[in-house]
């Protein structure tokens, strides 16, 4: 929709003005839409600060998934291309307006963003002071940092202050084990996080859950001995991998034992051993490839089909093979993954346990 | 080490939806319209968003002579037809195998035993564990043989530690001696906590939201009652005329058919007070306390307090539709209501003297349903009424379909130099601050009754007291030989509605 840019000296950006710019798209976007007393749906449940750190290579993808949120989690985004390295320093910004019909009949949902453009360490330390004033008040404050290196940034750890959640996607790191670690630590000091990596294992998670729904089924969670994960050929599948068996751990009151180079982790279910062994599988092409529990009588699979978005479930007892179910496994764009992260607010506990349990491993 | 069975260690404090434990499904009338329409496709749903467990099964009870195969191919049809999401042809087909299907008249006592011993072989082929749900999909005349050979055949309880539940359509009986004979034939055989009456309206989104927009919002609850609110309109419109039924609505009627069920549902969740948790038990006590407090209508009183209607040939979008009478299965001189307009009045602290209109009616403009609250206008009025100054008082309405939101009116000066007032709308559309799609009705439903929630289902002291109310009406009826008023087919009801609410001195709102 409209794109106002704003006439702004180097190094000041005027709040009221970028205010005012935004009042002016609306009552645009209300004028093309006549009839009197009828207006542009403008809602707005969350702040979304996106910061990238790479110039402003990185704005155009952001701002294309922060469109595609707007019918689900209408907004006000501020995004920050920043280049920090840049010897010149200069501030610049612009708002535009993203609407989106949720559904064909539905009313056109419309949210706003103020894009802002920094180079040099002096922008940068300005930065932090503009952003407040831009927020909508009341509002819960969302960070995501498409690139999870950035939280290393100084500007990134001025902005978690502001932050009610931060979100990243861990299987971005240069290098996802460290990453673990470096979350685990986070959530330590009570930054409230969302890993999108986490997210993705979602399905995953839920068709695992479903084997032992059953309460027979239940019974052999006791007498696992062995557990497989199968796992893409690289670092950010094995940390995915992690993370699952993380999971699992703390769920099932598993504790670490020793843990092998080359995916062996040796773990104790009270007194019994047991061994989860993650694999990399060269032919698969990224995450989880398949999960299976080998129990004293019974054995429990979820293995990802040719297809992407498919899974077999299968549970075997007693030797013969009881069941055997496709079930849908969702794969999902970047605003969906997004999106579910931006639903949630408070500590998600779970993911906390299975982080600190997967960074111990890591 | 031996772990918890009660509870799946693996769901804990997660954000991951509720599953219920693996179980069966009967659905009794499974050659029908409601199984092909609403419940199938509910439940490939719930399959699809992994809702359901591994093991979940149907098993199709009717009369017709039907296979397996059959029953599975019209299962996908109808789910091709009517699913909100589209069929995934390796999902559909775990789903299908999971279905089958036993011919058998109801009242046949080898259908039961067929049946039990195929309950028996799910639990072992598919862990389905001993849980049964019964759904009863048929006509209303066979709820009560069905359960009784149910009881019979020993299904009324569970083999192996599981659960059994029955799932009961509307109509719950045709009046308060009817529906009591039900309640006391379905007691006979099954246990209240095993029985589900299902009430679609309640598995709309929005009408949940009733309740979280009253006790999770401190700001409306202060100004729920006699002292700020005037009235309360509900409506529940459609567009549409007896779509062919007019046989079975020849025998029912708008009050029995829409009243007795949907909107004194509504008016019992806007009028009820707080509950002391979010239970089922509790939820239901408050909303029977509420139906229980509304005056009855004596049936020598049914002109004072309510108007019918039936509607005359017209039109719906333009195209021109007969009227009632020319409906097929439509006696010539049928004095069956399409259109009813209720005043009721609640005997409560709360809400005395705070009059509660409910209407409905077939062949309306449009489908809409609503509850909207009209507050008392402010005691002194120190701007000028006039040309320049359109003061309504505050309105709070509450959408339930379509376009479900909340919409409050409030007075607000024009710009300019003088005081010029106009009302305004806020307005909040769930779609536009969710975007989610929300689940069909049936879809919660029967997810809840698999998991054993019974909050959004129908207790049978609420159905006895809402026949209580209902049933001296239908006896005032009875009684009246005057013509019923006509209304046009696409008109908003008959002329005598709007003299009806007019007496005191309010209008019905312009949908």
């Amino acid at each position: 929709m409209t794109i106002s840019r704003l006439p702004l000296d180097q190094l000041h950006v005027d709040v009221r003005t970028i205010e005012r710019e935004l009042s002016a798209i609306w009552q645009r976007a209300a004028d093309e839409r006549e009839p009197a007393r009828t207006s542009v749906t403008r809602t707005c449940v969350l702040n979304l600060v996106v910061l990238t750190f790479d110039g402003m290579h990185g704005v155009e993808p952001a701002t294309t998934v922060i469109d595609q949120l707007t019918a689900q989690h209408p907004n006000r985004a501020i995004v920050v291309g920043c280049d920090m390295r840049a010897a010149a320093p200069y501030l610049d910004a612009w708002v535009q307006a993203h609407c989106q019909l949720p559904a064909p009949g539905r009313p056109q949902v419309c949210g706003e963003q103020i894009t802002i453009e920094a180079r040099g360490a002096a922008a940068g330390q300005a930065l932090s002071g503009l952003m407040l004033p831009l927020l909508v008040p009341d509002l819960p404050v969302m960070v995501w940092l498409p690139a999870c290196d950035a939280l290393s940034q100084p500007l990134s750890q001025r902005v978690q202050r502001l932050a009610d959640r931060v979100i990243v996607d861990s299987t971005t790191a240069s290098q996802p084990l460290a990453m673990l670690r470096t979350l685990a630590e986070l959530t330590a000091q009570g930054v409230v996080l969302s890993d999108i990596a986490w997210g993705r294992l979602t399905a995953w998670r839920e068709l695992v859950a479903g084997l032992f729904d059953a309460a027979d089924h239940r019974e052999h969670l006791g007498s696992v001995y062995r557990v497989t994960i199968d796992h893409a050929h690289d670092e950010a599948a094995h940390a995915q991998a992690l993370l699952l068996t993380g999971w699992l751990a703390s769920c099932l009151d598993w504790h670490i034992v020793s843990h092998e180079h080359g995916g062996v982790i040796w773990m104790r279910q009270q007194r019994q051993p047991l061994r989860v062994e993650l694999r990399s599988r060269a032919g698969h092409s990224s995450g989880i490839a398949a999960l299976e529990f080998s129990c004293a009588r019974a054995r429990f699979g979820v293995i990802g089909d040719a297809l992407p978005d498919r899974a077999t479930v299968s549970v075997q007892i007693g030797g013969r093979r009881q069941m055997r179910q496709t079930a849908r496994l969702d794969v999902l764009d970047a605003a969906t993954l997004l999106g579910r992260e931006l639903q949630w607010l408070g500590i998600d506990q779970r993911y906390v346990a299975a982080l600190r349990a997967a960074a111990a491993m890591a | 080490m031996e772990q918890s069975t009660t509870v799946n260690p693996l769901r804990a404090g997660l954000r991951m939806q509720r599953t219920p434990a693996p179980a069966t499904v009967v659905i009794f009338g499974a050659t029908g319209d409601l199984t092909h329409r609403k419940l199938v496709p509910a439940l490939y749903n719930l399959q699809r968003e992994r809702l359901l467990p591994p093991g979940f099964s149907v098993v199709g009870f009717a009369r017709r002579d039907w296979s397996d195969a059959y029953f599975r191919q019209t299962l996908h049809e109808g789910a091709e037809r009517y699913s909100r999401s589209e069929i995934q042809s390796s999902i559909w087909d775990d789903f299908a195998e999971g279905c089958s299907y036993i011919r058998a008249p109801f009242d046949d006592p080898a259908g039961y035993r067929a049946l039990s011993q195929r309950l028996d072989d799910l639990d072992a082929q598919r862990g389905t564990g001993g849980n049964r749900l019964f759904y009863l999909a048929t006509p209303p005349e066979s709820y009560v043989e069905i359960v009784r050979q149910l009881g019979a055949a020993g299904l009324n309880r569970s083999p192996h530690g599981g659960w059994t539940r029955i799932i009961v359509e509307k109509p719950f009986g045709h009046d308060l001696a009817s529906a009591r004979a039900l309640d006391i034939a379905i007691h006979d055989v099954f246990d209240e906590a095993q029985i589900y009456r299902i009430d679609h309206y309640l598995g709309k989104e929005t009408v949940q939201n009733i309740l979280v927009f009253r006790f999770a919002n401190g700001i409306f609850e202060p100004l729920w009652n006699r002292r700020y609110v005037d009235h309360v309109q509900i409506t529940v419109a459609e567009s549409v005329g007896v779509e062919g039924r007019g046989g079975y609505y020849e025998g029912a009627g708008a009050l029995r058919d829409m009243v007795q069920n949907h909107l004194l549902q509504l008016l019992a969740l806007t009028a009820m007070e707080p509950p002391s948790s979010y239970r089922a038990d509790t939820v239901r006590d408050e909303k029977v306390k509420v139906l229980r407090a509304i005056r009855p209508i004596a049936p020598e009183h049914v002109d004072q307090f309510t108007v019918r209607g039936q509607y005359a040939a017209g039109a719906e979008g333009g195209r021109a539709v007969a009227g009632y009478h020319a409906e097929p299965g439509v006696a010539i001189q049928s004095r069956t209501e399409t259109y009813v307009a209720l005043q009721c009045l609640i005997d409560s602290w709360r809400w005395a003297g705070v009059p509660f209109y409910l209407r409905t009616g077939k062949r309306l403009p449009k489908r809409v349903s609503e509850i909207a609250i009209q507050f008392r206008s402010v005691p002194l009025m120190i701007f000028e009424a006039g040309p320049l100054n359109d003061i309504d008082p505050n309105m709070l309405t509450i959408r339930i379909q379509p376009e479900e939101g909340i919409t409050l009116r409030f007075n607000s000066k024009v710009p300019g130099q003088t005081t010029h007032i106009r009302p305004v709308t806020m307005d909040f559309r769930y779609n536009a601050s969710f975007g989610v799609e929300s689940p069909e009705a049936y879809e919660r439903l029967l997810l809840d009754a698999l998991l054993g929630d019974s909050t959004l289902f129908t207790r049978s002291d609420e159905v006895e007291a809402s026949w209580s109310l209902i049933t001296p009406i239908l006896h005032g009826w009875a009684r009246d030989e005057q013509p019923l008023p006509r209304y046009e087919a696409g008109g908003w009801g008959p002329a005598e509605a709007d003299t009806f609410i007019g007496r005191i001195g309010a209008k019905w709102r312009r949908l």
